[in-house]
C-alpha cells in the first residue's frame, strides 16, 4: 500500500500524475498527517532537485492557506456552497498553490527566495557542499599522483562518469 | 610539539648507541638514490584516511625511467602504473582506464627531496633505532619538522637494499596520519619484461589533464606567504577532469611535502574555509574576483598561511 502511495507522489511532483489520480492524492492526504508531512517532503526534494535555490514553507503553511480560505467569505458566488464542499476545494486551491509555488521556484533558478515565506535555505548548502567535495577531489588527483592510489579519493567515480578531454 | 620534543630525546638515546656512521641526510640520500636505480616487488598496505589498501608493488628501472606497478587485492580491483611522470588507472571490473600526465615524478611509496642536506633548517633528519619489517632488518630515519608548517615522519630502510620498507607520517599531536608498509619485499636482480608489457589492450583509453607551462611572475597572482624551505616545483595552467575548467596551479614542495595554489574565476558561489582528508588539507578563499584554494599533506595552519597571503597583483 506504501509503495503506490510513495509512487504517486512522485508523479504528482514530475507532473505526471493525471487530475483525477492528483485529486485522489490530495483527498487522501486530507485525513492523514504522515501521509501531509510525506507530501511536504517530496515537494522539498523535488524543488532541491530541480532548482538550486530553495525556500521551504513552514510545515503548517498548508494547513493555514487552507484555514484561511475556509473562512473567507465568497462574494462571487450566487449562493453558498455546502460546508464538505468548500472544503474540498479549499483544500485542492491550497494544494495547487503549494504547487504552484514550488513549480515557479524550480523553473526560476535566480530567485532569492519568498517575501512572505519563512525559509530556509536547506538546498543550497547542500549543493556548496557537493560542489566543495566535488573540486576538493579534483585539486587532490591534479596534486598528486598518489591518490589515484586511495580509492577514498573516489577516482572509480571519476572514471564511471566522468567525459574526458582527449590528449 | 610537546609530544616532538619526547620523540626527539628518545631517537637522541637511540641515535647515540647507533654503530653506523652515517647521519640522516646521508641515509636519505642513499634511499632516494636506490630507489631510483633498484628493481624491486612486493605487497604493500596503504592506511589513508581510514581505509586500507592491500597492493601488489612492482618497481623497475629501464633506460632511466622508473616503472611502478601496485595491483589491489581486494575489490574495487584495479591498477595503476606509473611510467616516469604518466599514469594509467584502470579499473578491471568496469573496463575503464585513466591516463593523466604529472609534472613531476612521484613514488607511490613516498617523496623524498633530492637534497635532503639543503633541509637543515626546516627538518631534524635523525637516525633512530632499528626494527625487523617483512622479515628484513630495517633502519628507521626520524624526519621531525621544525615549525609547525609540516609533518613529522619515520621512515624504516631495509638495511641490505636501502630501499623504504615502512613509512609513518604523524599529526602535531603525534596520531599516525598515514601509514605504507610493505609485508613482502624482494630486490630483484634483472628487470621484468612484465613491466613494459601492455597490461590490457582491450580497455576503453581516455586521456586527462592538458597542461600549459606558465611563470607566476607573468600571472596576475602573488604570493606572499611562502613557507621556508618550500621552493616552486611549477607553475601550469591545467584543466580539471570533472568539471573541465581552466585552473592556474601552482605546485610547493620541501621535498617531503607539497603544496598545491589553484586559482580560478569565483564562481557563483565563491567556497571559503578549511577542509581536510587525513593527512590532507586545503583552505579556501575568495580574493575580489578569484577563487583560491592552497591545498597540501600539510597541517592546517600551513595551508591557510599560505592562502591568507595570496593577492591580485596589481599592473
Amino acid at each position: 500500500m506504501q509503495e503506490p502511495i510513495n509512487e504517486k507522489l512522485s508523479l504528482l511532483f514530475d507532473d505526471q500524475l493525471d487530475t483525477v489520480e492528483a485529486y485522489r492524492l490530495l483527498k487522501a492526504t486530507r485525513h492523514d498527517e504522515q501521509l501531509q508531512l510525506k507530501l511536504q517532503r517530496y515537494a522539498l526534494i523535488a524543488q532541491s532537485l530541480k532548482s538550486e535555490q530553495c525556500s521551504v514553507a513552514n510545515l503548517d503553511f498548508v494547513d493555514k492557506v487552507s484555514r484561511q480560505l475556509e473562512h473567507e467569505p465568497i462574494y462571487l458566488l450566487p449562493h453558498k456552497k455546502h460546508k464538505g464542499y468548500l472544503k474540498k476545494t479549499g483544500l485542492a486551491v491550497a494544494a495547487s498553490l503549494v504547487l504552484a509555488v514550488l513549480w515557479l521556484s524550480a523553473s526560476r533558478p535566480g530567485i532569492q527566495g519568498f517575501p512572505n515565506v519563512a525559509g530556509n535555505s536547506i538546498a543550497q548548502h547542500t549543493i556548496d557542499a557537493e560542489q566543495m567535495n566535488a573540486r576538493f577531489k579534483e585539486y587532490l588527483l591534479a596534486h598528486d599522483n598518489v591518490w589515484y592510489v586511495n580509492n577514498n579519493v573516489g577516482v572509480q567515480s571519476y572514471a564511471r562518469v566522468a567525459s574526458y578531454q582527449q590528449k | 610539539m610537546r609530544f616532538f620534543i619526547v620523540f626527539f630525546l628518545a631517537i637522541s638515546c637511540a641515535a647515540a648507541q647507533e654503530s653506523s656512521s652515517l647521519n640522516g641526510q646521508q641515509w636519505l640520500k642513499k634511499v632516494g638514490d636506490s630507489m631510483k636505480t633498484l628493481n624491486y616487488h612486493g605487497t604493500v598496505i596503504f592506511m589513508k584516511n581510514g581505509q586500507i589498501d592491500t597492493m601488489k608493488y612492482q618497481h623497475t628501472v629501464e633506460n632511466g625511467i622508473e616503472n611502478e606497478r601496485l595491483t589491489s587485492l581486494n575489490s574495487p580491483l584495479r591498477e595503476v602504473t606509473r611510467k616516469s611522470n604518466e599514469i594509467s588507472c584502470i579499473f578491471k571490473e568496469t573496463h575503464k582506464k585513466i591516463e593523466s600526465q604529472h609534472p613531476i615524478d612521484r613514488s607511490f611509496i613516498v617523496d623524498l627531496p633530492a637534497h635532503p642536506e639543503r633541509l637543515d633548517e626546516q627538518y631534524l633528519l635523525a637516525v633512530a633505532g632499528q626494527e625487523m619489517i617483512a622479515m628484513r632488518p630495517a633502519q628507521i630515519i626520524a624526519v621531525l619538522p621544525k615549525d609547525e608548517l609540516r609533518y613529522a615522519r619515520k621512515i624504516w630502510v631495509d638495511k641490505a637494499s636501502w630501499l623504504p620498507l615502512k613509512i609513518e607520517v604523524y599529526a602535531l599531536d603525534g596520531s599516525t596520519l598515514e601509514q605504507v608498509l610493505f609485508t613482502e619485499f624482494e630486490v630483484d636482480t634483472l628487470a621484468s619484461d612484465q613491466a613494459s608489457a601492455p597490461m590490457h589492450p582491450q580497455v576503453e583509453n581516455r586521456h586527462l589533464h592538458a597542461e600549459n607551462n606558465g611563470a607566476l611572475e607573468d600571472s596576475a597572482f602573488r604570493l606572499g606567504n611562502w613557507p621556508a624551505g618550500f621552493k616552486e616545483v611549477f607553475f601550469i595552467r591545467n584543466a580539471m577532469q570533472q568539471s573541465k575548467k581552466i585552473v592556474d596551479h601552482l605546485l610547493l614542495s620541501d621535498g617531503f611535502s607539497n603544496i598545491s595554489v589553484y586559482f580560478e574565476p569565483k564562481g557563483e558561489h565563491g567556497i571559503e574555509g578549511l577542509k581536510s582528508l587525513g593527512p590532507v588539507n586545503s583552505f579556501s578563499r575568495v580574493v575580489g574576483d578569484l577563487q583560491v584554494t592552497v591545498l597540501g599533506e600539510v597541517p592546517s595552519q600551513a595551508v591557510e598561511f599560505v592562502a591568507n597571503g595570496v593577492s591580485v597583483r596589481r599592473n
